[in-house]
């Protein structure tokens, strides 16, 4: 192995040489999935010594580190020299895919894939980077996820913090890709404060822009004028908040299904609050007909349940919510 | 280019031809009738390599499935149990709401033309049944007569049906192309049949048909030939203003018609797969009808929410039996809910839909 001394020419290719941790740069953008020093991992190192060499490549007199960040601070934290393996990788593009081919098998989530494609979409041109995403990406991501990834960079940069933070799920960018940049903007507060799972994000975003598109008024003035962003600052706990969002938002969609739903209800309510029967009608109301539900553990529980039922049905209480569906459903 | 041809033919800019039916007399007619269009053999085997969205395209296949085929009904809703004779894909109008943009692979214009194959398949099935009657027809998959400056073939088919009195054929479309006419033997096995809808809707989301006034003048003149016609709305889309322009339509029907010129007519509100939503939002910013309370149907498709649809069906029925239509009228994939509500009766009470349309088709 080779030792690091600034009057040696320096090695390259395959060669190992021992490094100081200061002598190598490691401030670089090309570092895109690095990940922060551990205590675990420092033990591994003092205990096991670094395993595998770290990447680097000489710029001038300096090294500069392709792949091993965390190698180089825990050799750093330990005063212990890094084993190394030079490399000639010319310019941040190549460097950044060194980078990326050292690092891939450790990536496992599309989120991660757009931290590192984010560095290779600001250097390259469009075309560039589309040819990049398929060559380089291909066979590492799924091709649906390829789909998504790519719908994903086509929203600005500041939404990848509420990617990161799990707040919002990469397949909405399928759903914000029809907003302006303006619209963009108003629908962040909602997603700044709470997580939001895939559906209901969807829900949120799809819904917002149909109803701006039936009403031909502006997103925001809809955000005001529907109330949701009140809510944001209520007292509420995340899912009850995103519940009443909803709630607000399938009214203004969905306003003649929304009142027959809390029609049949009410009416459920009246009926249902007296038996252990669970009432409810086929969701969407295609076809009359209720159902009838209910969970025992014996026989009974079963014979208390066909009880209450044959009650329900001797005492009428069924009817209303038949007759409201003649009435209303036709 | 022929400038004689519509509009919408003089956008074809290439015709690809499988190498197996580049002879056909119906190839050779549409080399003859597109002059100056670029002409593509396509070797046999080679798949057509063209961008799938391509309208300015006309493939000229040959074909390998099924041409007679039940109408790709679902068990939710009622099918009228129509049976497509399918002579192409696609269609060369351009109406927002078509289905067909969200139902096949591709959005390429294709006609089947190894017609020997038809011919052989329809012969087949109508000799071997004389006593079976077929209400059948061409406007399933396409527009029966969208391309028929250029293909003849409606004339081929009713020229082929010719002997066979058990099949009653209908050509429904949105264009006007009477050439056909000279070709029927017999006008009450012929239905010509157009697809209409409010003044507004044929306004703002159908490009490149005929306006309604024209399709009911050819109504009317395939009337006084001696045809009785059919008449679709289908889709029924709610709008603001919906009332007014349904009932500005149904009065200028019967300012051409008299009921019983009319064999058939049905009533479809707006459907799809939501694939189509997502095609009409990309393709027409403008056409706002899709933000529409929709749901997901029983058979997994968008429809308008029930009560909604009953409230304009039963508006338009209302209107359509004023001026005196009875059992004519029919609903396209609707539940027996939906038939009660509007006309009171059931398919199952006209002893069945495809039944019940068929006797109307054959007068019986």
């Amino acid at each position: 192995m080779q030792r690091f001394n600034g009057d040696e020419s320096l090695a390259y290719g395959t060669e190992l040489i021992c490094l100081s941790p200061e002598d190598i740069d490691c401030d670089l953008p090309w570092l895109f999935w690095s990940q922060d020093l551990d205590k675990g991992f420092i033990d591994s190192v003092a205990t096991w010594g670094v395993l595998q060499p770290v990447l680097v490549t000489q710029e001038q007199k300096r090294y500069v580190l392709i792949s091993g960040l965390k190698r180089v601070q825990a050799c750093k934290e330990l005063n212990i020299e890094v084993p190394a393996v030079v490399t000639a990788v010319e310019g941040e593009i190549d460097r950044a895919r060194a980078y990326l081919h050292a690092n891939v098998h450790r990536i496992h989530t599309l989120t991660e894939w757009v931290l590192c494609t984010r560095f290779f979409q600001s250097r390259l041109e469009e075309d560039v980077f589309l040819q990049f995403l398929h060559q380089e990406l291909q066979g590492h991501i799924p091709k649906r996820g390829l789909f998504g990834l790519k719908k994903w960079l086509r929203l600005p940069c500041d939404w990848d913090g509420l990617l990161m933070a799990g707040h919002v799920p990469i397949e909405l960018a399928s759903a914000l890709e029809v907003l302006s940049a303006q619209e963009m903007h108003a629908v962040y507060p909602f997603f700044a404060k709470i997580s939001w799972s895939k559906n209901k994000a969807k829900k949120l975003v799809t819904w917002l822009f149909e109803i701006r598109q039936r009403e031909q008024r502006s997103l925001e003035d809809l955000v005001l004028a529907t109330g949701v962003l009140d809510v944001l600052s209520q007292d509420l706990s995340p899912k009850d908040c995103q519940q009443k969002i909803l709630t607000i938002l399938k009214a203004w969609r969905y306003p003649c299904l929304k009142r027959l739903e809390d029609e049949f209800q009410a009416l459920q309510k009246d009926v249902g609050s007296l038996s252990h029967w669970h009432i409810s009608q086929e969701e969407n109301m295609e076809t009359h007909g209720i159902w009838l539900q209910t969970f025992v553990h014996n026989s009974l529980e079963s014979d208390e349940a066909l009880a209450e039922l044959q009650d329900l049905i001797l005492q009428g209480r069924l009817e209303p919510l038949l007759n409201w569906q003649d009435k209303r459903l036709n | 280019m022929n400038t004689q041809l519509p509009l919408y033919l003089q956008r074809l800019e290439h015709i690809v031809v499988d190498e197996e039916v580049k002879d056909t007399p119906l190839a050779v007619r549409v080399r003859q009738r597109l002059p100056g269009v670029p002409w593509h053999i396509l070797p046999t085997g080679e798949e057509l390599g063209h961008d799938e969205t391509d309208r300015s395209i006309l493939y000229l296949k040959a074909y390998k499935g099924r041409f007679f085929r039940f109408c790709p009904g679902t068990r939710y809703y009622r099918c009228c149990g129509y049976r497509i004779i399918h002579i192409g894909e696609n269609c060369p109008l351009n109406c927002s709401y078509c289905i067909l943009k969200a139902y096949f692979q591709d959005g390429i214009q294709k006609v089947w033309a190894n017609q020997d194959d038809l011919w052989q398949e329809l012969g087949d099935i109508f000799s071997k049944h004389p006593e079976t009657l077929y209400r059948s027809g061409t406007g399933e998959f396409t527009d029966s007569l969208a391309l028929e400056p250029i293909t003849d073939y409606s004339k081929d088919l009713l020229a082929f049906l010719s002997g066979f009195p058990n099949v009653c054929l209908e050509l429904k479309s949105k264009v006007i192309d009477l050439s056909w006419v000279e070709k029927v033997s017999r006008t009450d096995r012929v239905l010509p049949a157009w697809s209409l809808n409010a003044p507004e809707i044929a306004r703002k989301e159908e490009r490149d048909t005929a306006c309604l006034e024209d399709r009911l003048k050819a109504a009317r003149e395939c009337i006084r030939l001696g045809f009785r016609v059919c008449l679709h709305f289908d889709p029924i889309i709610r709008y603001p203003g919906w009332k007014e322009g349904y009932s500005q339509i149904i009065d200028m029907i019967f300012d051409y018609l008299r009921p019983r010129d009319i064999s058939y007519f049905s009533l479809g509100s707006f459907r799809g797969m939501p694939e189509l939503k997502k095609y009409i939002a990309a393709h027409w910013p403008e056409s706002r009808y899709i933000y529409d309370e929709y749901i997901t149907g029983r058979d997994g498709k968008l429809r308008l929410l029930r009560p909604l649809r009953v409230e304009q069906f039963r508006f338009i029925a209302d209107r359509l039996k004023k001026y005196g239509l009875g059992q004519q009228l029919y609903f396209c994939m609707e539940s027996d809910e939906v038939w009660r509500a509007v006309l009171g009766y059931c398919p199952s009470d006209l002893g069945g839909l495809s039944t019940h349309l068929l006797k109307q088709a054959f007068a019986l």
